[in-house]
């Protein structure tokens, strides 16, 4: 009886919450109120205050402008095309991080296994799932997805569009890196340009998508200073706070937003570097690290750079792998920018760029996060792993999950991450 | 000087005198809900063997899931260095050294003065640990220490399917009802065991010599199916659960392997 009134409380405290959050997201107050409880927590760093303003922007544009037009996709969307379009572009993946480290994943990931989705998928997309049925997320105009390196996220995304009765854009990235693949995808952009002009009701402003690309080109150049800035002995920046780049790389970028975030990032890490003060202060051994980790607090970064002085120097997914962009023909250097991903095509390519950047950053070894149900990133590990060996670069893979905290055991992960050490040092 | 490691795993717990000579005594006590007493009493229990006070030991080096709670220890370092240093000191020529404890198993690729080059661990599940075997044991009747002769007296090898312990349980079961011999149910939970952990060797490469250490080195049936799984003969301390003690041991007397 007494475990019964527990149970019915906790599920009317998670309805209140729910409530409460729902009404907070779709109301200008709730985003001038989130921004205040942002400003009060611990003295944020500029390129923070940026990075927050634009996801409130980001949020205020899907949750609470009635005239938006929301568009849901995966992160493998140039956020060039959707700034260019005058979109709101609203990306369950970036928001299922965002809703773990707020402590909203159980919530998500219990809701989705009651909708009937598998636990062997990834966390990312049941949560987000979970999330999108306690109406969490904003409504979508349409949806769109492409093939490359995730998978899983096109199926949600058209069964979402399905669910809705919106529509569903598919976008079949070729694995060649080539003219004939730009050909080809430029192609299907210009007709997902037509069909969303069509669909949502606006007109293709061609200057409005060459501004974006002019954006993006000025955000990447300050991008690759801080890469270069990365470079510095000791580390500038403390990479488990860098390890939410994929966030910004994948939404930023053609965003005025996207400038002033690398301006003011390159700013730190250059005053950084100037001063001799890095983030981290105990610095043994410099580390590569591969796909994401943890958006939830744990305490598994604290225990590899404080207490055993591991340096995360610069993490896979906030490489900029693409060349600069054409502004006068947007459309198929978008194309071009897709086509280059190295996580698309032969491992052999994330490989190059795994190697390439452990030579830059004078990196001892490589941590590679495998995230539970991320085929993609795991899929060809043994062949990254035996060929980094190969290079003399030790690889430690660390299982684990980057959105639900009752994933992750954290004591065998600071065994492994110890013994790592252990053996690097 | 006079050192001791100590080896606070999920099931024992060991601690091992050693001085600038040789291994003075050591001890092994079982590990129970509280791993910091079990610490104390694999400390006092091989102290007392040695004859010498706790004031005595000039450094104390703690490795095991219960590394934490060695009060007195004035390092703290992992089961895959330790293991790695103490198999070295037994069999300097082996390379690869595989551990089977009570609710984990590692592989550890070897190298020179006893430094590990790589390594890959299951902790996940109980499949491949001693626990798996404690289980099937429970489940038939059987003592842990007569499984290893019980296996080995096996005519042929049962096929369990199941990697999971809960479920290669109830198969276990299935398999009596059916008929089938226990010699056979135990060989075939050997083999089960050893197929996981070869898998798991494989992908760290397994160099020859290899060792086998910790409890579960102790059955001779795992030790057979594992040499069969891996195609290499296995050698096997005379003492296989105190290689981690003695490696924390040997780093608290001498400290890390040079690179």
């Amino acid at each position: 009886m007494l475990r019964r009134i527990g149970a019915s409380r906790q599920a009317v405290a998670d309805r209140l919450r729910i409530g409460v959050l729902r009404q907070l997201l779709r109301s200008r107050l709730g985003l001038h109120l989130a921004r205040a409880v942002l400003g009060r927590g611990p003295a944020p760093k500029p390129y923070q205050r940026v990075a927050a303003d634009f996801f409130l922007q980001l949020a205020a544009g899907a949750y609470a402008d009635r005239r938006a037009r929301v568009v849901w996709a995966n992160i493998f969307m140039p956020p060039e095309l959707f700034w260019g379009l005058g979109l709101a572009p609203f990306f369950p993946e970036t928001w299922a991080g965002l809703g773990s480290s707020l402590g909203l994943s159980r919530l998500g990931v219990e809701r989705s296994e009651a909708l009937g989705y598998p636990v062997e998928l990834c966390t990312f997309h049941r949560s987000s799932a979970g999330l999108a049925a306690a109406g969490l997320y904003p409504r979508a105009d349409a949806y769109v997805a492409t093939s490359s390196v995730c998978d899983v996220a096109g199926q949600m995304l058209a069964g979402y569009a399905h669910a809705s009765g919106r529509p569903f854009y598919f976008v079949d990235v070729p694995q060649a890196d080539d003219e004939a693949a730009v050909d080809y995808l430029a192609a299907q952009l210009r007709e997902l340009v037509e069909c969303w002009e069509a669909q949502l009701g606006f007109t293709f402003d061609p200057e409005r998508l060459r501004q974006a690309v002019h954006l993006s080109n000025q955000a990447r150049k300050l991008a690759l200073e801080v890469a270069a800035l990365r470079e510095a002995q000791p580390a500038p920046l403390r990479g488990s706070g860098m390890m939410d780049q994929l966030a910004m790389v994948t939404s930023i970028f053609g965003h005025p937003a996207g400038v002033a975030y690398y301006r003011a990032l390159r700013d730190y890490a250059a005053e950084r570097v100037q001063r001799a003060e890095p983030e981290q202060a105990n610095q043994r051994v410099r580390l590569y690290w591969m796909h994401l980790g943890p958006y939830f607090a744990t305490e598994l970064f604290p225990h590899l750079e404080d207490d055993l002085g591991g340096v995360i120097t610069f993490e896979e997914l906030s490489s900029v792998w693409w060349d600069e962009l054409d502004e006068d023909e947007p459309l198929r250097s978008l194309a071009r920018k897709m086509v280059a991903h190295f996580l698309i095509g032969p491992v052999e390519r994330r490989i190059e760029v795994a190697l390439g950047q452990v030579a830059r950053y004078r990196c001892l070894g490589a941590i590679h996060f495998s995230h539970w149900g991320c085929r993609q990133s795991s899929g060809a590990l043994h062949v990254v792993r035996n060929r980094l060996r190969k290079e003399g670069v030790p690889l430690l893979v660390l299982d684990g999950d980057c959105v639900d905290p009752d994933n992750l055991q954290l004591g065998p992960l600071r065994t492994r991450v110890e013994a790592f050490m252990e053996m690097l040092v | 000087m006079v050192v001791v490691g100590m080896d606070i795993g999920s099931t024992s717990g060991e601690a091992l005198v050693l001085d600038a000579e040789s291994v003075l005594a050591w001890s092994i006590v079982d590990t129970g809900y509280n791993s910091r007493r079990a610490a104390t009493l694999a400390l006092d229990q091989a102290l007392a063997r040695a004859g010498l006070a706790r004031d005595q030991v000039g450094r104390i080096v703690a490795t095991g899931y219960g590394r934490v709670a060695v009060e007195d220890a004035d390092e703290q370092v992992t089961e895959i260095t330790c293991y790695a240093r103490g198999i070295h000191h037994l069999f300097p020529q082996v390379r690869t050294v595989i551990d089977i404890g009570g609710q984990d198993s590692k592989v550890v690729a070897v190298g020179k003065g006893g430094r590990p080059l790589d390594f890959a661990m299951n902790d996940k599940c109980a499949a491949g640990t001693g626990r798996f075997l404690e289980v099937i044991g429970r489940a038939l009747q059987l003592e842990l220490d007569d499984l290893g002769p019980f296996a080995l007296k096996a005519r042929r090898v049962a096929d369990i399917t199941s990697t999971c312990t809960v479920f290669a349980e109830s198969e276990v079961i299935t398999l009596v009802a059916d008929g089938v011999e226990r010699t056979e149910i135990v060989a075939g939970i050997c083999r089960a065991i050893a197929r996981r952990v070869g898998a798991m060797a494989r992908t760290v490469g397994v160099e020859a010599p290899v060792a086998f250490a910790g409890g579960v080195a102790k059955n001779s049936g795992v030790v057979r199916a594992l040499e069969e799984v891996l195609g290499e003969p296995l050698l096997v301390p005379e003492e296989p659960q105190i290689v981690g003690a003695l490696g924390a041991a040997l780093l608290a007397r001498d400290g890390p392997a040079p690179a």
